[in-house]
């Protein structure tokens, strides 16, 4: 018996085609991924299913939940009955789709109330149970919870309301590793406990191969193929599209990134380091306000000893809100250090200063890539901001040839340089902002978490421009992350921050002898 | 809101704000021409809009007292903006003693009611056309310095400022690029809902007495003279009332249609 049938569907949002004759099913009990670049209009499709998309949009086709009627012709009312009973939606962060206002607890047992269970407390604290929380979390609102924890309280709210179907929309990418596996093991775990499908939407073939029996692989808005198999990474090449067989080689690259010989030698080819810090120390203090209801808030972040040449990678790794994003800050000089030196080409920075643009050149890829612009620039207002310091060496034709270059290198086609940077989806910006650390001609780039946005075969590409661009020698890198693979598959040397505190500093020879688990 | 609705008010605000501007070198009547005769004469093909108590005609007096009203608001609202924008950047730069100074002062305003602030401060300084426009730009400069200085400083928050910053940026540059471009829609779709607060102050001013002097005509001032002769004459009062209540709509709506007109095209969300 199918549990989602999907006939013939086509979503056009404005003018644009987003989805277009989409066919597919999910069987009772079954697993299914969908897998597609970033913009390829998997998270639209999850939204079509649970009839959220946006206003402006215009949808056409069948969708039948649990052989229910089409709910593409349904009223509101019809729908509302559907969500949540028949289908249940997960989004990409928690944080997001959990009232901040109200208790985890309360914000589930309303969930059981729907479902028209009284005696809720009790059942609340079962369900919390089998997530994996214990009681205790009954009482803490979103903000108290890591995004792993407000994960698991959504899988919770599902097995309150028993849906027929979860879709999960790449549940784990705001999560690092560790969390990533177990909130992966506990939602497989939960649907085949209550006989639930699952439709979840990734770009990790990892992932895919692993937790699904069918992969449903979407290149702009069409299905492109479908492929059974649980072993797809071995699937012989000859009968699948280009598309899949590009997925397929760079998840293997990437499961070989640690074996990756290239950044293995370690031999500087300056003796002045490019970026030297000692004995740093910042201190985040509340305001006295807050330091009078709670106890014990001053945070401090501080490492003794920090050396980054020109030509190479250190990767930074820990779990999320372990200090590595105010490292980098410190490095940058957009902290100001409580004690300890940092030397950048043997120059001080220190953000007391004041005077930031007088800095040497450094430039920074952010971790959320809708926040890094201004909504109200083109790529080349940002790209020209990015050449700031060197404005008087450009006329005008050069800044925009040099542009163009850049833009090429980064993927971007030159035809959208005069585009707003509201346009570009996430993995775009993120190659956007990849570029403007190029157009500064910076030593020093430092990537916050700079592929956590992106699918596996734009992230593979990024990193081996990173790579050439680290290979050329003329800039030093920092790059965070807590995806194992990819700091293996750039970094020469991996520090490794716990607490605060950088704990210990491995180059890669070193972790190529030892176990992997030596990291976590 | 219908297209129909903002196009009309459009051109309500267009034809008001043209007849106050003709008033400038022609008015039907002289302004300050009074004939005892037609005293409190209703409407007719001669006067279109009726005479007053004095017998001076209503039309003539309502484009001359609508233009006082608009450049009283308009010269208050250039100034209060010009002190509120520059005080409240400067309020979102630094954290330091001056900007307390300057966001408990603007708190300090805000605890009032306008038009008490209003009250209290054309007492101390008197009325007439220069004093109101100081009365009510004090006012305006307070709440620009307020959404001005907690719009700004959210931008500043923007990991992209850090970027500029990283650029080779300096403050002011940053100020001059990112902080007022993105704040710049807030500010005309905020100074359009002041402009009609400001015409309902100098309109309150003016119906206690507090406003324009005789013989300068306004129309809080002529809604204030009307009412003894309410029972009378009930177009001296009716008249001025629906023009300033048509004009203030009018002045609202389209600032609600530019509001979205921003939202849509430059992917910035305004305050309400």
């Amino acid at each position: 018996m199918s549990v989602l049938n999907i006939k013939n569907l086509t979503l056009h949002i404005g003018d644009a085609l987003i989805l277009s004759d989409i066919t597919m099913d999910v069987q009772e009990g079954e697993a299914v991924a969908i897998c597609g670049l970033s913009g390829a209009g998997k998270s639209q499709l999850a939204r079509c299913i649970m009839r959220l998309e946006p206003e402006n949009a215009k949808i056409s086709g069948h969708i039948s939940i649990n052989d229910s009627d089409n709910i593409c012709q349904k009223n509101e009312k019809y729908v509302c009955n559907m969500r949540g009973s028949g289908v249940f939606l997960i989004f990409q962060d928690a944080a997001d789709s959990l009232t901040p206002t109200k208790r985890v607890g309360v914000q589930i047992r309303e969930c059981l109330r729907l479902k028209g269970i009284t005696d809720s407390k009790n059942s609340t604290l079962k369900i919390l149970s089998a997530v994996g929380l214990s009681t205790s979390f009954y009482n803490r609102y979103p903000h108290q919870m890591s995004g792993g924890q407000r994960q698991r309280i959504l899988v919770a709210m599902a097995i309150a309301l028993q849906p027929r179907i979860i879709i999960a929309d790449e549940p784990t990418s705001a999560l690092d590793s560790e969390q990533k596996t177990a909130i992966l093991e506990l939602l497989h775990h939960v649907c085949q406990e209550h006989n639930m499908s699952l439709l979840l939407i990734t770009h990790d073939l990892k992932i895919a191969s692993h937790y699904c029996s069918r992969i449903i692989f979407i290149d702009k808005g069409q299905i492109n193929s479908i492929i059974h198999s649980h072993d797809i990474l071995n699937i012989d090449k000859a009968n699948v599209t280009p598309l899949v067989r590009r997925f397929i080689a760079c998840t293997k690259k990437m499961q070989e990134g640690y074996k990756n010989t290239d950044n293995i030698i370690n031999t500087p080819h300056e003796t002045l380091p490019l970026i030297e810090a000692n004995n740093v120390t910042i201190c985040y203090k509340p305001s006295v306000l807050l330091s009078f209801f709670s106890h014990n808030t001053t945070h401090t972040i501080s490492y003794e000893k920090l050396c980054l040449y020109r030509g190479q990678c250190l990767g930074l790794i820990g779990v999320s809100g372990s200090g590595k994003t105010s490292i980098a800050h410190s490095l940058l000089g957009l902290k100001t250090l409580q004690n300890g030196t940092i030397l950048q080409d043997g120059v001080s920075i220190n953000a007391k200063d004041k005077r930031l643009y007088t800095l040497p050149k450094q430039a920074m890829i952010f971790q959320e890539p809708h926040r890094s612009f201004n909504p109200l620039y083109t790529v080349m207002d940002i790209l020209k901001e990015a050449a700031y310091r060197n404005r008087n060496d450009y006329d005008d034709a050069q800044l925009r040839h040099k542009a163009e270059q850049v833009l090429q290198q980064c993927n971007i086609p030159k035809e959208r340089l005069f585009d707003n940077i509201t346009f570009f989806s996430g993995g775009e910006k993120q190659r956007i902002s990849l570029a403007r650390a190029l157009m500064t001609e910076a030593p020093f780039i430092v990537a916050d978490e700079a592929l956590s946005a992106l699918d596996s075969i734009n992230r593979l590409d990024i990193l081996e421009l990173l790579m050439r661009i680290k290979q050329k020698g003329k800039v030093g890198l920092l790059f965070i992350s807590h995806d194992i693979d990819s700091i293996m598959y750039i970094a020469n040397e991996i520090a490794i921050v716990r607490d605060g505190r950088i704990a210990e500093i491995i180059d890669k020879k070193t972790f190529m002898t030892n176990n992997k688990q030596v990291l976590c | 809101m219908p297209k129909t609705i903002s196009r009309i008010a459009g051109c309500i605000l267009f034809i008001l704000i043209t007849m106050s501007l003709v008033s400038l070198f022609y008015t039907p009547y002289p302004v300050h021409e009074i004939n005892i005769h037609k005293r409190l004469n209703s409407i007719s093909w001669m006067h279109w809009l009726g005479n007053d108590q004095y017998g001076r005609d209503i039309l003539s007096l309502i484009m001359r007292g609508l233009l006082n009203s608009i450049s009283v608001s308009v010269s208050a609202l250039l100034l209060g903006s010009n002190i509120g924008i520059i005080l409240g950047l400067f309020a979102s730069l630094y954290a330091g003693g001056i900007t307390f100074f300057i966001r408990r002062l603007s708190d300090f305003i805000f605890a009032f009611p306008s038009l008490i602030i209003a009250i209290m401060l054309s007492l101390w300084l008197g009325s007439g056309y220069l004093n109101s426009t100081l009365t009510i730009s004090i006012f305006l400069i307070a709440v620009y310095i307020r959404f001005v200085s907690v719009a700004a400083r959210n931008i500043w928050n923007e990991p992209y400022i850090q970027a500029a910053y990283l650029c080779g940026k300096n403050t002011w540059n940053i100020l001059y690029d990112h902080i007022l471009p993105s704040i710049l829609p807030l500010i005309i779709v905020q100074s359009i809902t002041l402009f009609s607060i400001s015409i309902i102050i100098e309109a309150s001013l003016s119906f206690i007495g507090l406003g324009f002097v005789s013989p300068q005509p306004s129309l809080g001032k002529m809604l204030y003279e009307g009412q003894t002769y309410f029972f009378m004459a009930p177009h001296i009062i009716f008249i001025p009332s629906i023009i300033l209540g048509v004009f203030i709509l009018a002045v609202q709506i389209c600032g609600q249609e530019l509001s979205s007109y921003f939202s849509k095209h430059y992917n910035i969300r305004l305050s309400d």
